[in-house]
């Protein structure tokens, strides 16, 4: 539980170095008769807006749907995907690759890369 | 800082502001008087300061522009405040 | 050698960059209507941003984070939020106060009002921040900035009572008008601890690659730098104060403004005032523009930097443009440029506690410092000068308006 505390809003960033986003939210997995362990780091999908402020969240969310990335869905990192935990968290994938910078490539190709300069 | 630090300060110092802004109609003459005399001294300096050279026109009109708008609101509030 | 490079750049950006829209408006408003009276406020407001810089600097070289990365994992994004909103909203304001003192500089010189001037230059700005080579920008800004100094000679030629202003280096009581005194003092604090001047240096620290080893030099350039900067706002307030508190006048349209510098230095003195407040303010609203971004950016984990291409931090240019648009558009309304910005300043001082209490708490962790944290006299004077600050300023604000003004 802890881990999954000290975890919870550090920065991501991929095996590149890359930055992936914050952890927003932390699947833990609950056993019989051991310790529940963290199984899932998830990044975005409105997942840290939901603990600010669930009815936020939802109006948040629907506002997302209108615009944005069709794909919305919280990109979910596997445990075993964790490289290292230092002044980061290191995860075993390519950034580019995953879900999530689905906004930041929704922005750049919509908003920013249009603009000359960009 | 608990919150009754906080409140006792508030406590000690309201007093000593709302004293010193009650709007008495003497208290609201004199401030008008004040604005007034900032608003002349203002012209006054930008006289002398023009008279030697200091400032272009296009900025000495400006400052004109600026006292009589400010004489303007003055006027505007004296007659609302008078009898 | 490096080392010694650094110490200077931070101090010619800690002086040249201290008097921007928001200190030389309550500076020079508070000498007009108070005399030297109110110099006590700006030293301690300048106390008080310098255990700021400094704290700020420190986080970033020991633990490798920004101020607002950290402050996101250290309360999660429910407490965090909360100073994000206030510091981004206030930040806002000031970046809108800074394009109106730009305008404004503009205005003064060719009489087209300031606030036409607004969308030129908050395109201006934007597009320098476009180039993404923003090391560069900021220390052309920085130098051009030490032109500053200016008010200090004009302070000097007006032969300033040094006496006059060593009595006044500790508060004093109002003699009148106790409601404008404390609303004015609060301002002027106000203006000192900008949140963006903190905020900002965090990143600059972590994008220069700080450590340890840097921690002296932190020291000094935050200690003289904001000692410096602090002593060209308090040049500003005694001008003010021989010019105009002498004279009976107070300080109610930027444009009586220029006369400061005007009387004593003459056409000089009004071109570099004009020069002055334009540069201050463009080089303040290119910091606190990135700032926003910097706070919302690291905040939620997306990709920053001031020196690449939008495309590769798409987001990240989204909420700078986004920023500048909307502080250019309020000014484009025809707000009153002087009103907003001390309103402002005193807004600033208000939510101080806000957004220095999360600062302190990180700084005070030694997860994050390690044997680094702070010294309890940074976390008393910089608790100390937030909280007063508040208070009164929750007096004084509402104070203000009844009065009127």
């Amino acid at each position: 539980m802890k881990l999954g505390q000290a975890l919870l809003d550090q920065q991501v960033t991929d095996r590149n170095g890359e930055l992936m986003g914050k952890v927003d939210g932390v699947i833990v997995e609950l056993r019989k008769e051991k310790p529940p362990r963290v199984a899932t780091l998830v990044i975005g999908g409105g997942t840290a807006a939901a603990r600010v402020h669930r009815g936020w969240a939802r109006w948040l969310l629907r506002w997302r749907r209108r615009w944005g990335p069709r794909s919305d869905e919280p990109l979910e990192i596997p445990w075993s995907r964790v490289l290292k935990i230092g002044v980061d968290v290191k995860v075993d994938l390519e950034a580019e690759r995953t879900p999530a910078l689905a906004w930041e490539h929704w922005v750049r190709d919509h908003i920013i890369g249009r603009i000359p300069g960009a | 800082m608990g919150q009754g630090r906080g409140r006792l300060l508030l406590l000690a110092i309201t007093p000593a502001l709302l004293t010193g802004c009650h709007s008495s109609p003497e208290k609201e003459q004199e401030k008008l008087r004040q604005e007034l005399t900032s608003w002349d001294a203002t012209a006054q300096l930008t006289r002398e300061l023009t008279d030697r050279g200091a400032l272009p026109q296009v900025y000495v009109r400006q400052v004109s522009e600026a006292v009589e708008q400010g004489k303007q609101k003055l006027q505007e509030r004296a007659a609302k405040s008078a009898p | 050698m490096n080392k010694l490079v650094e110490i200077a750049l931070g101090l010619v950006t800690g002086i040249g960059g201290f008097l921007e829209a928001g200190s030389l408006a309550t500076s020079v408003q508070a000498g007009a209507s108070f005399g030297f009276q109110l110099i006590w406020a700006i030293v301690l407001g300048v106390i008080c941003i310098a255990f700021l810089v400094e704290m700020s600097g420190r986080l970033a070289a020991v633990s490798k984070h920004t101020l607002p990365d950290a402050m996101r994992e250290r309360f999660g994004i429910r407490f965090f939020s909360v100073p994000l909103v206030v510091v981004v909203l206030v930040s806002f304001l000031v970046l809108a106060s800074e394009i109106g003192g730009v305008s404004l500089a503009l205005q003064l010189i060719t009489g087209i009002r300031f606030q036409w001037w607004a969308p030129v230059v908050a395109l201006a700005i934007w597009l320098l921040l476009w180039a993404h080579n923003f090391s560069l920008v900021e220390k052309g800004a920085s130098l051009l900035g030490l032109v500053t100094i200016v008010f200090v000679v004009g302070a000097l030629k007006l032969h300033t009572p040094l006496g006059e202003v060593g009595a006044h280096l500790l508060p004093s009581m109002p003699r009148e008008d106790p409601a404008k005194y404390w609303f004015m003092a609060v301002s002027i604090i106000g203006a000192s601890v900008s949140p963006y001047l903190f905020y900002f240096y965090s990143a600059g620290a972590v994008e220069d690659h700080w450590d340890e080893g840097h921690l002296g030099v932190n020291r000094i350039i935050a200690g003289l730098g904001m000692g410096f900067g602090g002593t060209v706002a308090v040049a500003a307030l005694a001008g003010a104060a021989m010019v105009f508190h002498s004279r009976g006048i107070q300080i109610d349209r930027y444009e009586q403004i220029p006369l400061v510098l005007a009387e004593p230095l003459g056409h000089g003195g009004f071109i570099l005032f004009v020069a002055s407040l334009g540069i201050a303010c463009f080089g303040a609203a290119l910091e606190i523009a990135l700032q926003i971004a910097y706070l919302i950016a690291q905040g939620f984990g997306w990709k920053w930097g001031e020196n690449i291409r939008p495309r590769q931090a798409a987001r990240f240019a989204l909420v700078y443009t986004v920023a500048i648009l909307l502080a250019g558009l309020l000014i484009l309304t025809g707000i009153d440029p002087l009103r907003l910005t001390v309103f402002s300043m005193a807004l600033t001082a208000l939510s101080l506690p806000v957004t220095v209490v999360p600062l302190l708490i990180v700084m005070n962790d030694p997860e994050y410092l390690g044997d680094n944290v702070n010294h309890w006299i940074s976390n008393a004077a910089v608790l100390f000068v937030s909280v007063i600050a508040c208070v009164v300023a929750l007096v004084a604000i509402p104070l203000q308006f009844l009065g009127g003004s």
